[in-house]
Order: C-alpha cells, then structure tokens, then sequence
C-alpha cells in the first residue's frame, strides 16, 4: 500500500473504531428520523383533550359543536347558569369553560374562563368552529340550499410549474435548507476533528517520527481524506438509516389513519339523526386532519421520488467534499501552528466566519434563491457549498453552478497549497506565539 | 564490498536560515560508513536542524547532502532510522497496531514487520504489552517501542537525536549495547547529543557544531591525539620534594596529591623531550605504580577549540 493510502486507512480505522462513530451512527437517524416523523405524530396523538365545558344562553349550540383533536365538548351543564358553573371549575385543569351570551347575534363575543391559559390552538378551534355553525345557520336563515352551500365552499390550490415541472416550493425550500445545514454540520465537526487530530500529532510529539518517513504534504492529505472518508461514510450511514426509519414511519402513520377512517363510513350509512351527524361530522372532521397529515406525507413522498436525485446528490457530494476539503486544509494548517487548542481559537474566527455568515444569510438565498445575495454567496469559495446547496432545489443555471464549482475547485488547490506550507513548518514549532505575519513567513520558507 | 571510509552521508556547505536566525552557517561533515558519528555542541547550537536536513524534513537554503554518492532524496527514507528529540506515540492507539504502523511507513510489508517486531519485543520482555494502548505503558516502556520501530526495518543509517537525555538508565545501557552490535554488522549510526561524556565513548568521528558552525571533525583518537596537551600522570611511593627536583626544568609540574596510598602527579612533557626521558629522571627518587598520558575529553576539546586556544586545529 502506498504511504498515504497507509495514513489514510490509519485515520479512517482510528476514527471509524472508536465507540462515539458507533454512538453517533446510531443516534444520528434517530434524531433524524424524529425530527421528521415527530412532529406530524405528536400533532396526531392529542391524547389529552382540553374540555371545554359549554353554558348556553342561547341553548342553540348544546350538542352541536363538533370536537377536534385539540378541544372535546361537554354539555353537560349547557342550561345552569354560569357563575355556578365557573365557580365549580375554577381549580380545575385542562377545562375551559365556554359562555355563550344571550345576545351574541349582536355582539359575536364569547367568553372562555378557564384557570390556566388553554392555548392558541384552543381558541381558534373553538373560534372556527363557531363560525362554520353561525354562517351555515345565517346561510339557511337566508334559505339557500345545502347544495349550494357545499358548492359555495372553494378550496384554491396551486400548482407551481417552473419550466414545465411541477413544483413543490416548500420541499424545495426544506431540501435547500437541509441539505446546507447538513453539509454546514459536516463541514464544521470533521474540519475540527481534522485540526485536533494535527494538534493531537503534534502535542505528542510523534509527528516528527512520521514526517521522516512521509513528507508533511502526505500526512496532512492523508488526513483530510481519511477524517473526510470517515465523514462520507457517517453521512451514507444515515441518509440509508432515515430512508428505512421515514419510510417505516410513513407506513405506521398510513395504517393509523385507515383504521381510524373505517367506522366514519359505517355512521354516514346509518346515520339520520342530530346526534349521529354530529358524530358524523365529528369523525370526518378528525379524519380530514388524518388527511392532510397523510397528503402531506405523500406529497414528501412524491416529491422525493420526483427530485432529480442525480442532480442533488451529484451536486451535494461535490460541495460536501468541496468545502471540507477547502475548509479542512485550512484548519490543519491552524492546527499545526498552535501547541493547544486555547490558542486555535484566533485563527479559528476568521476562517469560520464565512461560514456562520451563510448560515445567518441562508433565510434570505431560500427567500430569493436568484437575487443577487445569493449569487455572490454562492460564488465565494468559503460560503458558496452552503449557497449553492441551499438554491440547487429551486434550479439553478448550470452555467452558475459551474462557475461556482470551478471557482471551489481552484480555491481548494490554494488553500492546500498554503495549508501545506504552513503545516510542514508549524509542525515542528513549540513554544513560540505565532503571529499572521509569522505564517505569512512560513509560506516562503525552503 | 565498500571500504570502511567510504562515506555514506555527505554533507556540502549547508546553509540553514529561519526567520530572525541563523541555524546552519556553511557546515559540511561527512559520515563513513560503518561507523558511529558524533554530533556533538551545546545546546541551540543547530544539531537538530542538521539531523532534519538529513531525514529530509526539511530542506537547506543552501548546499548539498549526499546518501552515498546519490543526491539526497525521498526515496533513501526508508534507508534511515530516526528517533527524535522529542520522541512521541499515538496514545489511544495500541502498542502492535502502532509499531505495524511505523513500521510500513518505512516501506516494510505487514508479515515481515510482524515477524521482526515479535523478536524484538521478546528480546526487549514487552511481550504482553503488544495489545495494550500506549497511554497505559511506562515512560521506560514507551521508548523501548519507540527504540524499537526505529531500527525494526534494519536501516543502513540510523540517527539518534540526544538518544540517552530521558531515557532512564537500565534503557540506556540495552540502547547502548544494541547501537555497539548494530555497528558491528555494518549500520551507520549518527548520534547527536549536548553531553559530551555520554558519547564520546561510542563515537568513531565527531563534528563539533557550535553557534551553528562546524569547529572541528574527525576521528574521535585522532582529534584527541592533536589536542594533547603532553600531559602523563604518575602515579608514585616517595618523597614529594625529591620528586618535584628530578623534573628539574625539562618538565613542568601541573599538579600534585598526595593521597592515602598513592601521590598522583601531573607533568608536563616541553618540547625536545621524551615521556622516557621523564620516566628515566623520576625512576630513581619514587616507586612508581602508574605512568599514562592523558588525553583530553571531547569536552576539554571542544572548549579548547571554541575559545580558539589550541593552534594545533588538525583536521583529520
């Protein structure tokens, strides 16, 4: 084996070995898979209903206002009066009590008591629901037709097509976003891991061992490829985990909502009377939320299969691996230069800066992925993996990202090119505090 | 088969600049082959920057070194051992896997890397620590494997920067031995050390570098023999007073004790005069026990030569 394929297998092995890869391997598409899966669960399984305990002076709603996933109505004291009522909730927690007035035609005012603050998703479920029952009602007090009423109902949706695809602006926002984050989070951990393992050589004093048998050159990119490896494989690691958790996850939710769906369809069939239809209305209600959790599951799906992955991907690994090896480079040559990792931290700023700043900026290039902020960020070497990958779903020209790839590609070769003229002298420099000017020195040294 | 002078480094007016200083003024020396080679100056003098031009880690801003008549190059690394000054080890990685490490770096394939450092680690009883990590190993024990990877791939040049400055003393006498049958079958060994005494006793030849010039190379008896001050000690029964009048004025006294057994004296032997002479003079008035001539250390040499006093610089 070649001497920098030997650093490299070293590198890799050491890392790959230890249990923290294994820990974080396993932990990662979890926590991946949570963040995905998570949400749309939790929003599903409100377990815990707030009770919204209804008084009706208007005795026009007991019985009639349908529960969600948030709110579940008791009747059971619609007619007493509300003070008696207010007063036997007072101390009681997740109950709300809901006062109808006499004169709320006039004044379309409620009034919600409760002891703790039930919650904006509360409010509004109650607030809507209101509403659809007092317009039908105003509809039906103006004798227009149920079927006119449901045809009235309109429901817009847009189809996005840029260039004739079809598509999905938010995924493509979510894609951009992700995507940068990770190469961001990628880029940031392995650069370090590949200073502390510099300084790690260097503050045990093997380094000048292994720089008699190998040139520093070979050491330092035997380094950044095997750290950069280690990297590439974490990341296949997980992408295959989240595929199999987003897809097992997809598939449970699917299930949940069939099942839940079935006995809608028996009480539509035998249902005739107020209180079947209001269960009626009830368990449609409930499923049109499964609903939309499933369409916008399938919708993910959709456009996952749509994406042209060659084109993500293929892109994706070039600014991955082109920004670490930029980033890496440089960070080995900080770690060269400086005996403990206090004294990184000077050199450090700078070389991160850009890349903080493009995650600070990353809002407004998903915002405008063709003005000008973004171009020029995803044009600058130290910012562009992260520009350039977060605007690549919305379809970039080509000839950008070329240009951006061709810029990155002649940056790294720079940025090796100093990173290696500083690592070979700082390696062997202790005790000394090392200035800008000093480094500038190095890179002419013989 | 290559003579014994054959030199197997050369090295041709090296020039080595930093920033602020210089550490290589115009220094030649050159290693026979075969031999164990001094390099010996105080501190700073540059005899690390020397021994890094020459495992090639870094380069001279002038001047040419030769691995046996070729110029210098990546290739003959695997033809030299180096154990540094500051002499270190992966800590989290185990004893075996870093020595196989080592060891392939120098161009050694796996099997025969294994086979040779199972020898050595019985012959040096670290055995059992082969599975073991290196932060759980002695001090003593960590540079035994250092010692070891250095000369495992059996290289024809083998540099020791201050070899014996931390190592503790039962180590530095295995290291010792080791180096003595290493030269025996034919290894060049550079050592380099600030402590004269330690290796002036191994040494073939020397090159003495003070504030980063060359002073003064050659063989270690040659040297001494040119720097002799023509100084014998005799050791005597007898009367002190009746031994100084026998000197008369063909010798000079430099010094004398009288101790419980024995007077030792020093004498000086001027020019035109013989030590048989003097042997002759003294053997009537003393019994005498002893009568050697004292050559001077690489120490007393090397101030004698850096303070300019000595006029008799004879290049070997």
């Amino acid at each position: 084996m070649s001497k920098i394929g030997l650093i490299i297998q070293r590198e890799y092995l050491s890392r790959v070995r230890k249990k923290s890869f294994f820990i974080i391997t396993i932990l990662g598409p979890l926590l991946f898979g949570a963040i995905t899966i998570l949400p749309t669960a939790l929003a599903m399984s409100h377990n815990e209903h707030h009770r919204i305990v209804v008084v009706d002076e208007t005795y026009s709603f007991c019985g009639i206002l349908t529960n969600t996933s948030a709110v579940k109505y008791d009747y059971r004291y619609c007619s007493m009066d509300s003070a008696q009522v207010k007063h036997l909730f007072k101390d009681s927690e997740k109950v709300s009590v809901l006062f109808i007035p006499k004169k709320l035609e006039e004044t379309n005012q409620l009034l919600l008591f409760s002891k703790q603050n039930p919650g904006e998703d509360v409010v509004t479920s109650i607030e809507r629901e209101m509403n659809t029952i007092l317009e039908r009602s105003k509809m039906k007090a103006a004798n227009l037709d149920q079927k006119i009423i449901d045809q009235v109902k309109t429901s817009i949706k847009i189809s996005n097509i840029v260039n004739n695809k079809i598509t999905n602006t938010t995924y493509s926002m979510a894609l951009g976003y992700m995507s940068a984050l990770l190469i961001y989070v990628f880029i940031f951990f392995c650069s370090v891991q590949v200073m502390r393992g510099v300084m790690e050589e260097k503050t045990n004093r093997i380094v000048e061992v292994i720089i008699s048998s190998v040139k520093p050159f070979q050491l330092m990119m035997g380094k950044v490829i095997g750290v950069g490896l280690v990297g590439l494989t974490q990341f296949l690691l997980w992408i295959t985990a989240s595929f199999i958790i987003f897809s097992i996850g997809t598939k449970a939710i699917q299930k949940q909502v069939t099942s839940v769906n079935t006995p809608t369809v028996k009480t539509v069939t035998t249902g005739t009377s107020v209180v079947q239809q209001q269960n009626e209305n009830n368990s449609m209600n409930v499923g049109m939320d499964r609903n939309k959790t499933l369409d916008y599951l399938m919708s993910v799906d959709e456009s996952l299969r749509s994406t042209n992955w060659f084109v993500v991907v293929g892109s994706f690994l070039f600014f991955f691996l082109g920004g670490y090896m930029l980033y890496s480079s440089l960070f080995a040559a900080i770690g060269s230069a400086v005996d403990q990792e206090a004294d990184s931290q000077q050199f450090m700023l700078p070389v991160t800066a850009p890349l903080i700043v493009s995650i600070i900026v990353m809002g407004k290039i998903i915002e405008d992925p063709h003005g000008t902020i973004a171009f020029w960020f995803s044009m600058f070497p130290l910012t562009s993996p992260i520009a350039m990958m977060a605007r690549i779903p919305f379809g970039i020209p080509y000839w950008q990202v070329g240009l951006s790839m061709v810029i990155l590609v002649a940056s790294i070769f720079l940025a090796i090119w100093i990173a290696g003229r500083i690592y070979r002298v700082g390696l062997l420099m202790y005790g000394k505090k090392i200035t800008y000017k000093e480094l500038g020195k190095w890179l002419f040294y013989k | 088969m290559k003579g014994y002078m054959a030199n197997l480094i050369t090295a041709k007016n090296i020039v080595k600049r930093y920033s602020g200083h210089t550490a290589l003024d115009d220094v030649s020396m050159n290693v026979p082959e075969g031999c164990i080679y001094g390099l010996l100056g105080p501190n700073g003098a540059g005899k690390t920057s020397m021994i890094r031009i020459i495992n090639q880690i870094t380069g001279p801003d002038s001047g040419e070194v030769y691995f046996a008549d070729e110029k210098l190059a990546p290739k003959h690394t695997e033809q030299i051992g180096y154990l540094p000054e500051e002499r270190g080890l992966y800590k989290k990685m185990k004893v075996g896997e870093q020595a196989l490490y080592l060891a392939q770096l120098k161009g050694m394939n796996v099997h025969e890397a294994k086979a040779k450092l199972k020898e050595w680690f019985i012959k040096f009883e670290i055995k059992e620590w082969w599975e073991k990590k290196v932060e759980e190993l002695s001090k003593g024990m960590a540079q035994k494997v250092q010692f070891i990877v250095t000369v495992l791939h059996q290289p024809r040049l083998l540099i020791l920067d201050e070899p014996f400055s931390g190592f503790d003393p039962i180590n530095v006498e295995l290291i010792k031995s080791e180096l003595l049958r290493m030269r025996k079958e034919g290894t060049t060994i550079i050592l380099s050390s600030h402590n004269m005494a330690s290796v002036e006793e191994m040494c073939n030849y020397i090159t003495l570098i003070n504030h980063s010039k060359a002073v003064l190379e050659g063989g270690v008896s040659d040297l001494r023999h040119s720097y002799k001050q023509h100084l014998w000690e005799v050791l005597f029964h007898g009367d002190t007073g009746t031994f100084k009048g026998a000197l008369g004025n063909k010798f000079e006294l430099v010094e004398l004790k009288e101790e419980a057994n024995n007077n030792v004296a020093r004498v000086k032997i001027k020019e035109g005069t013989t030590s048989n002479e003097l042997l002759k003079d003294i053997l009537p008035v003393a019994s005498i026990n002893g009568f050697s001539e004292i050559l001077p250390s690489m120490n007393d040499i090397f101030i004698a030569a850096v303070n300019g006093k000595m006029t008799t610089l004879n290049k070997a």
